[in-house]
């Protein structure tokens, strides 16, 4: 790094580093083994920023000149508060203007004259005046009014006007009332008296332009007989018997369906059929003829005769009506589903083991019963067998005693070699090695012989003057002679507690138990214990925030806890039987169920559980090269015999006399 | 301009002079010039919120006077 000098002083405030730092000339950015705070001035930092290739720094602004405030950010301006004591007064002051404003007006509209006040001029002069001007215009408009009325009369506007006094109504009789409908009865009508009828009212923008005349009273009448009516059949409710609506019906009248809703169906509506037309007499004599007949009798009445039929005796043999429909067969349309029949299976049918017995999963297989059956089947042949794996195992047996050589044997042949050896040269042994590696450990073995620290000194010299090297005894049986060396002051072993008190007070001594007179342990270098950076000027805890009064006694990891990258465990999951076997992980999981609830496989598992294992046991000792009964060796051991390549086998040709 | 204290509790204090609108990055860069460090070995904490490089000392409201963590990866 170049050496760079300061230009000018540091800008820290009130620092104590800072004669420190100015006597480093290496560079200006260097801290301080004290850890002590630094900073860089403006002009140093923007060249480190240009060195780094940043903008300069921005010198703090001043607020704008028009007053406005920046915010924190420097971002944003914000309008200034209200401020409410000159919100207030502005509002007073309004108000009052207000007001002001107001009473001038209304004291403009009182600037009246008022009647004590007024003109001041003569009186009575100025009132004659006054009076005889007010005359004059009075005359002037009558006059007008006149002209303006005269002009009206000589342009005929007047007719236009409606008249003043409505005129009298015209009387009108019988013949300006044909052809106007009423809608009752004539029966409703009363003689004898006068019924005073109205029109009907109607909307404007009915279809038919027909008026009808109606009497009020005798409609309400009607209105009042059809609810009660109404109510009774609403009150009795459905009658499936209606004796009225089937006389009704008898008498020629149309049966209504479901009676009690035509009042929601057609709601008030004034019957087209009844009623009458005034000056129609045709239709009335014929209304009236009609009545009369139903008063007398209908032309159809059913009559029910009370004769019964014969009785006769009743026939043994059916009709062929009855029969017909008694026996009709009736077709069955689409097919009926048949169900399999569940039939017993006949024992006979089947041989031993080939029935189709739903019960048990595994299927023990045919081969296996045949196995049990065949092996006793053959015995001759497994004693051939047996002999020839005696035989077998012996040869085994002998060669794998070979192989393990007897220690014995090992230690005559390491004597004839250091036999052979002789003096000459260097003999390199593991043993001797071993033992001079030895002769460099701490002084355990001092203590075993209290007489050795005459022999210590003489050794000493030995071994320093051949170096490296140093001859042990093997044969002899005493253990290496040590000595206790001084050691690296505290690291070195504390000296052993000898029998007598010489031993005592040499451990006192060393601990510092005891002080020898006028010499003071020197004390331990003070730089190869402190620590190298420390300064205590790092504990001004100055800032109040929560980092200064957080726990201090935390020394937990400063930065997070990061996996080792690249690192992909190989992840073997073995699962044991408590035979040895392995498992596949159901079977594990089975055994861990097992463990966990207490509970095992009941009898039958258990008993499955065997035969599956003896199972595969006998798979295992099943011979792949060969059928289960040895057919292959068979045949080759009698082809052996007869010394051919064929083999004849019984049957009924060869047995047969020819 | 806003000057930032920067301490991680094991000696070293320092004081950096910055832009509002400089990244964490630049921030970091200066700092290591300053301690001698490498920029991309120093983390800039506060509590448990680390500030990523690529955002704005305005935008983690990094004002003046405020003191970071200073850690190491």
């Amino acid at each position: 790094m170049r050496a760079l000098h300061r230009p000018e002083k540091n800008e820290s405030e009130g620092d104590k580093s800072v004669e420190y730092e100015r006597e480093k000339t290496k560079s200006p950015v260097q801290t301080q083994s004290g850890g002590a705070q630094e900073s860089l001035s403006i002009e140093e930092t923007n060249r480190l920023r240009a060195k780094l290739g940043l903008k300069p720094l921005e010198v703090n602004e001043k607020p704008a000149d028009d007053g406005k405030f920046k915010d924190d950010l420097g971002e944003f301006y914000h309008k200034p508060a209200t401020n409410i004591t000159e919100q207030k007064k502005t509002e007073k002051l309004k108000e009052k203007i207000k007001e002001r404003k107001e009473k001038r007006n209304i004291e403009e509209k009182l600037q009246t004259t008022l009647l004590g006040e007024g003109s001041d001029d003569d009186d009575a002069s100025a009132w004659v005046k006054r009076s005889r001007a007010i005359e004059t215009q009075k005359k002037e408009a009558a006059k007008r009014a006149a002209m303006l009325d005269e002009m009206d009369a000589a342009f005929g506007v007047s007719a236009l006007l409606p008249p003043r006094a409505p005129p009298a109504p015209a009387p009108y009789r019988a013949p300006s009332l044909r052809g106007l409908r009423v809608a009752h009865q004539l029966d409703a009508l009363e003689d004898e008296r006068e019924t005073i009828l109205t029109l009907a009212d109607k909307e404007i923008l009915a279809e038919d332009p027909e008026d009808v005349l109606i009497n009020v009273n005798i409609v309400d009448n009607e209105r009042y007989k059809k609810n009660v009516e109404e109510r009774k059949k609403a009150r009795a409710g459905y009658q499936a018997y209606d004796e009225e609506a089937e006389l009704q019906a008898s008498l020629g009248f149309r049966r209504s369906v479901l009676s009690k809703y035509d009042e929601q169906i057609q709601p008030d509506q004034l019957d087209k059929d009844k009623g009458f037309v005034i000056g129609d007499e045709a239709s009335l004599d014929a209304h009236r003829r009609r009545e009369l007949l139903l008063a007398q009798g209908p032309a159809s009445r059913r009559m029910e005769s009370l004769a019964l039929p014969q009785p006769q005796l009743a026939a043994d043999y059916m009709d062929q009506h009855e029969i017909q429909a008694k026996f009709k067969k009736t077709k069955r349309k689409g097919k009926m589903r048949t169900k399999p029949k569940d039939e017993p299976i006949d024992a006979d049918t089947y041989d031993a083991a080939a029935a189709p017995l739903d019960t048990d999963d595994t299927d023990v297989r045919a081969g296996a019963a045949a196995l049990v059956v065949d092996e006793e089947e053959t015995e001759p042949d497994t004693e051939l067998h047996a002999a020839l794996a005696r035989a077998r195992r012996l040869r085994l047996k002998e060669v794998q005693d070979a192989a393990v050589p007897k220690v014995e044997e090992l230690l005559e042949r390491v004597k004839e070699e250091q036999v052979e050896a002789g003096p000459e040269g260097m003999l390199f042994d593991a043993t001797a090695e071993f033992c001079r590696t030895l002769g460099e450990a701490p002084a355990y073995f001092a203590k075993q012989n209290p007489h050795s620290p005459e022999h210590n000194p003489d050794m000493d010299v030995e071994e320093a003057a051949s170096g490296a090297w140093s001859r042990v005894d093997v044969d002899s049986e005493k253990p290496a002679d040590l000595k206790a060396g001084s050691g690296a002051g505290a690291l070195a072993g504390e000296p052993a507690l000898g029998a007598g008190v010489a031993g005592a007070l040499r451990l006192a001594l060393s601990k510092g138990y005891l002080q020898r007179a006028g010499a003071a342990p020197a004390p331990p270098a003070a730089h190869s214990l402190a620590a190298r950076h420390y300064s205590i000027e790092d504990k001004t805890y100055t800032d109040d925030d929560k980092h200064g009064r957080r726990e201090r006694g935390y020394s937990g990891p400063l930065t997070d806890f990061r996996e080792k990258s690249n690192f992909r465990p190989t992840v073997k999951l073995d699962y044991v039987d408590d035979d040895g076997r392995p498992l596949a992980p159901k079977e594990a999981f089975r055994y861990l169920s097992h463990k966990f609830h207490g509970k095992g496989p009941g009898k039958n598992k258990q008993e499955k559980r065997i035969k599956k294992a003896v199972q595969e046991g006998l798979m295992k000792k099943m011979s792949s090269t060969d059928t289960p009964l040895g057919t292959l060796q068979m045949l080759q051991d009698k082809q052996r015999e007869t010394r051919s390549p064929y083999v004849l086998l019984s049957g009924a040709k060869r047995d047969a006399p020819h | 301009m806003l000057e930032v204290t920067c301490n991680d509790r094991l000696g070293k204090k320092v004081r950096v002079k910055c832009n509002p609108d400089d990244t964490v990055g630049d921030l970091k860069k200066l700092i290591a010039a300053q301690t001698g460090t490498r920029y991309d070995k120093i983390v800039l904490k506060k509590w448990y919120t680390v500030f990523k490089d690529h955002i704005k000392l305005a935008d983690y409201e990094i004002h003046d006077g405020m003191n970071l963590e200073l850690y190491y990866q």
